[in-house]
């Protein structure tokens, strides 16, 4: 038990007050007074029988209420109870069931019997009377012969008792139990081990019959106290026992309705009726003891000590009625903590890997504004510990180039990573305050980090960049409001302050993380959350943005732009950023109800839309590409049964070597996706229950409520193509990313350059910033990136840099574990990084995507651990 | 009913009723207790921390790796009591983790420690990279479960004894 207050102490936490010997002198003195008081009933009737019953027997309920405990000490019955067990010779028995459930009523019904019967016998008979104080003692001694510790009769079948758990069970003053030298658990909720508590748990037992004999007893107590005294003397037995039933069946009968009307605690009632028997008791036995001491006395007591008696007892009961209803209270509240009882333990094998987990993380994360404290270990990157931390981030490209998750580092800058190439463009591109990080980017170094989710808004807006502005040029129009366009816009604006920038965008969406739209599909984000820029991003930046109107076509010679609303717009400088759609092969029976493409916020929206409104069961992706496999994750979170089809022998085959494309279809396979590889899609399929199926050559048909197709891009070429570019695939750029007129540029989806177009975003990035240097005038030509993939299932880890496939003179390290679906693969050449894979990996992303990406030299020291097998040696 | 503390007569067979307390993952090895922490969201507290609040809608169930949480529900007139002490190393919340229900107690920090959360999503990956230690998770935080739901409902052969 956890409190510090034991609010119901035991008897062995109850400190002794009395000498053992004392009690054991007192116990001597009780039997030889029962003994001698049972003589003296024979004897002398006329001075025993009132000595006994108007003088002594009074006192007891009293005791009872007072310091109960002083009775189970040394009350005579108890005495010659426990004298076997003292000198060895009891039998020790256990109580069989049907004992314990029936002693406790037989108890009750001796009482009832016997205090009922004083009305037409003991009262009037000495002999009776000394028969009965023998009968007790001789039960006592006997239950003690034949049963164990207590319960052959004093916590058993003892008449007095039931009498003893009601008044007692709030003592005013506690006394230790000085008779059980050990406790042998005789008896259930015993009142000699902890008599603060006993009738409390009798109340709360979870046996109603078991509660309810007790219940049953103080129910009816008042009435049969009532009845007792107001029975004229002399009636025949018959008409006592009746009169006694009659009035302990009303107040019975009272107990049980007020138990219905009145919501009260469990124990209130019989509190409350326990009072109202002890108090009717004493309002009539004060006159006949007060009248009886003093006949016995030999002179008549004061007339006043009767209402002293009863107004006494009466206050005593008041404070006794608070302190049990308090009691209660405790009660109640320490018994629910155990009903609770939340107690597990866990595992040995676990405080070792807790106590590792725990020393590996010393650095610490903390977010704003609830405070919440992620320890981290060094080398984390922000993104990955609020994730884990179970706080709500949006997340997208998760290298620092689509800007999905910028945080605000309130404390604690100097304890992370440098701020990359990446990352800085990023930042600068979305313009927040100084103290924003890409949570994707910075790694926390050790030390303490205080960060809040919501990056802060910068100071003052920025206007222009260093390069001088090209005052020729008035007005510049965007087609496109993706990455690429967005990222045009603002590198016009950084380096011309002045010039008209118009961006004219098809969908109704500010720039958002295309990279997470499959996330839409299962909840997990809400349109909101995919916005990539803060709310005043154009205006602040001074750019017209066009949003749901389409460019309707371009006159290079006249250099306008017509919308399709009939606006038209001049331009010095056009940059077409206008994207891809998806690429949707030919497909029989593709575009009925249930197949999409998934290239657009409003293409997911609508796949969850229809998956919900259709109850769809069972989803196939058209598919096995990065797109395809957050597609099918996507509908997998939703709980539908998806297939994922790949015409090619291996998933990823884009991004992986054959075995990484199983390491990562296994992991898919575990998860529960069913992956079909080297297929060949015949077509959509409605057989006639009208449930749809994907109809793969030699495969069973797989039923495809929802169809999904995600078999690549197709640049946006018709404006391009109209106005007479050169249009390949895409458009046809040059290093400057200019197209074959000399005011268009396009970067992006849309462009082609060196016979590429390979749909990524830090091409975008990087090609619409060149593409914005040339237009206004700097010379700059286009690099590509050094590209890395990552895949965004949860738990699948799978990055791919630079290139995978070796070529002659490289040198390969591969290293593969199926059982933990981990595979790692290096290509080393020409003495430098140039590409890698890493599934299952996470602390080498980083370091090698950093070696890959800055075309790093090995050094002779990581050669030869990798040759070794030691991978550490590039962490 | 949990009355057995009351009564606790130290006599062997005289409290049948107070079992040990469960144990989760009892055969699992350090390397499993890694494994699944490595997937578990991990987190610091300070006494006097809420973690949970009752109503909330997560999910995890969360194993406390140090300190000591107190269970909150509340009692007469709205005032948040403790019902129950959750010690370290120990489990606790997986009934969210399994019905997604609101949470039913908060939960607050009486001393300092970590505890390591088990989102559904978290369980996922488990069970995609080692469904054996999945499997075992599963049946484990079940017998806790059913154990806490024979508690509360109670022996009903109690009364026969």
């Amino acid at each position: 038990m956890s409190s510090a207050i034991i609010h119901f102490p035991n008897y062995l936490q109850i400190q002794s007050r009395v000498p053992l010997w004392c009690w054991f002198a007192l116990r001597v003195g009780s039997v030889a007074c029962a003994l001698g008081m049972a003589a003296l009933l024979v004897l002398k009737p006329e001075l025993g029988l009132p000595l006994w019953w108007s003088v002594i027997v009074p006192v007891l309920p009293a005791v009872f209420f007072i310091a109960p405990g002083l009775w189970r000490n040394v009350c005579p019955m108890a005495a010659l109870n426990q004298t076997p067990r003292l000198f060895g010779f009891t039998m020790g028995r256990t109580h069989t069931r049907r004992i314990r459930e029936y002693s406790y009523v037989v108890g009750i019904a001796l009482f009832l019997l016997l205090v009922s019967s004083r009305k037409w016998l003991f009262d009037q008979s000495g002999v009776a009377s000394a028969a009965l104080i023998l009968f007790g003692l001789g039960g006592a001694f006997l239950g003690g012969l034949i049963f164990k510790g207590k319960s052959g009769w004093c916590s058993s079948i003892c008449p007095m008792l039931p009498v003893q758990r009601v008044y007692g069970q709030t003592p005013f003053i506690m006394l230790r139990n000085a008779h059980c030298q050990p406790c042998v658990g005789c008896t259930k909720n015993c009142y000699d081990f902890n008599p603060g508590v006993a009738y409390l748990a009798d109340q709360y037992d979870e046996d109603p019959r078991y509660s309810g004999y007790r219940r049953l007893f103080v129910g009816l107590l008042p009435g049969f106290i009532l009845a007792f005294f107001t029975i004229p003397n002399g009636q025949p037995a018959g008409e006592v026992y009746l009169h006694f039933a009659l009035y302990a069946g009303l107040s019975l009968a009272l107990f049980h309705t007020l138990d219905i009307l009145l919501k009260l605690p469990r124990n209130g009632l019989t509190v409350l009726f326990g009072a109202l028997a002890f108090n009717f008791y004493y309002w009539f036995a004060a006159a006949s003891w007060a009248s009886s001491v003093g006949k016995l006395a030999g002179t008549a007591l004061s007339d006043a000590v009767p209402m002293t008696i009863r107004v006494l007892l009466a206050l005593l009961t008041l404070a006794w009625l608070t302190r049990s209803v308090i009691r209660e209270g405790w009660f109640r509240e320490q018994t629910a903590q155990e009903t609770v009882n939340l107690a597990t333990r866990l595992g040995a094998g676990a405080s070792a890997a807790l106590r590792e987990a725990s020393a590996a993380a010393q650095a610490e994360v903390v977010v704003e504004p609830d405070q919440r404290r992620l320890p981290a270990a060094a080398g984390a990157t922000l993104l990955e510990l609020v994730e884990r931390g179970g706080c709500a981030i949006e997340s997208g490209c998760r290298m620092g180039v689509c800007g999905a998750d910028p945080i605000a580092i309130k404390d604690g800058m100097g304890n992370l990573s440098p701020v990359g190439d990446d990352e800085k463009n990023t930042l600068a591109r979305l313009g927040h305050a100084d103290n924003t990080r890409m949570a994707c980017c910075a790694r926390i170094l050790g030390g303490t980090v205080t960060i809040a989710l919501k990056p802060d808004t910068a100071g003052a807006p920025i206007r222009s960049g260093k390069a001088p502005a090209n005052p020729d040029i008035k007005q510049v129009v965007i087609i496109g409001n993706g990455i690429a366009g967005v990222t045009a816009a603002d590198h016009v604006r950084r380096r011309h302050p002045d010039c008209e920038i118009h961006v004219v965008a098809a969908e109704n969406h500010a720039l958002y993380n295309r990279m997470a739209i499959t996330r839409l599909i299962y909840g997990r984000s809400a349109m909101q959350g995919l916005y990539l820029l803060p709310e005043n991003w154009y205006k602040e930046r001074n750019i017209d943005v066009w949003l749901n109107t389409a460019a309707h076509s371009i006159d290079p010679a006249a250099r306008t732009v017509a919308l399709a609303d009939g606006e038209v717009l001049n331009y010095d400088k056009l940059i077409l950023a206008t994207g891809s759609n998806s690429f949707v092969p030919p497909i029989n029976g593709y575009g009925g109800d249930g197949c999409y493409v998934l290239r657009t916020a409003d293409d997911a929206m609508s796949v969850r839309s229809y998956a919900q409104r259709s109850q769809a069961r069972h989803a196939v992706v058209a598919g096995g590409g990065l797109l395809g496999l957050e597609a099918a994750y996507a509908l997998h979170k939703m709980g539908l049964r998806v297939s994922v089809i790949e015409r090619n022998a291996w998933l990823l085959h884009r991004q992986l070597d054959e075995k990484g494309g199983l390491t990562i279809q296994r992991y898919l396979n575990s998860l529960g996706l069913n992956i079909v590889l080297n297929a060949q899609l015949d077509g959509v399929v409605r057989d006639d229950a009208g449930q749809q199926h994907a109809a793969v050559k030699d495969e069973a048909a797989i039923p495809a409520d929802i169809f999904v197709v995600a078999a690549g891009i197709a640049p946006n070429i018709a404006l391009a193509k109209a106005a007479g570019l050169t249009v390949n695939r895409a458009v046809v750029v040059d290093d400057a990313m200019r197209s074959s007129d000399p005011h268009i540029y396009a970067a992006g989806d849309v462009a082609e350059w060196q016979g590429k177009a390979p749909g990524l975003w830090p091409v975008a990035v990087e090609q619409a910033e060149v593409a914005a240097c040339n237009a206004l005038g700097e010379a700059r030509d286009y690099a590509e990136p050094v590209l890395s993939t990552m895949l965004k299932v949860v738990g699948a880890d799978v990055v791919s840099i630079g290139r995978f496939a070796p070529q002659d003179g490289d040198e390969v390290f591969v290293e593969e574990d199926v059982a933990a679906h981990r595979y790692r693969k290096l290509l080393v050449a020409g003495g430098q990084f140039a590409g890698a894979i890493l599934i299952g990996w996470p602390a080498f992303n980083e370091p090698l995507g950093k070696a890959v990406k800055g075309r790093a030299a090995i050094s002779p020291a990581q050669l030869a651990g990798l040759r070794a097998g030691q991978w550490d040696v590039l962490l | 009913m949990g009355l057995s503390s009351f009564f606790d007569y130290g006599v062997p067979d005289a409290s049948p009723e107070t079992e040990p307390a469960p144990v989760f993952l009892g055969d699992a090895s350090t390397d499993d207790w890694r494994q699944l922490l490595a997937v578990a969201e991990h987190r610091r507290f300070d006494v006097g921390e809420q973690l949970i609040e009752a109503g909330e809608r997560s999910r995890a169930f969360y194993i406390v790796g140090l300190g000591e949480l107190e269970v909150l529900a509340p009692g007469k007139g709205g005032r948040l009591q403790r019902i129950a002490l959750i010690g370290q190393q120990s489990i606790f919340g997986e009934q969210a983790f399994f019905d997604g229900r609101p949470r039913s107690a908060s939960v607050c920090a009486t001393q300092p420690g970590e505890l390591y959360g088990i989102t559904p999503e978290a369980f996922e990956v488990l069970a995609a990279r080692a469904p054996e230690l999945a499997r075992a998770v599963l049946f484990d935080l079940g017998r806790i479960l059913s154990l806490r739901l024979r508690n509360a409902t109670g022996n009903l052969f109690k009364g026969r004894r």
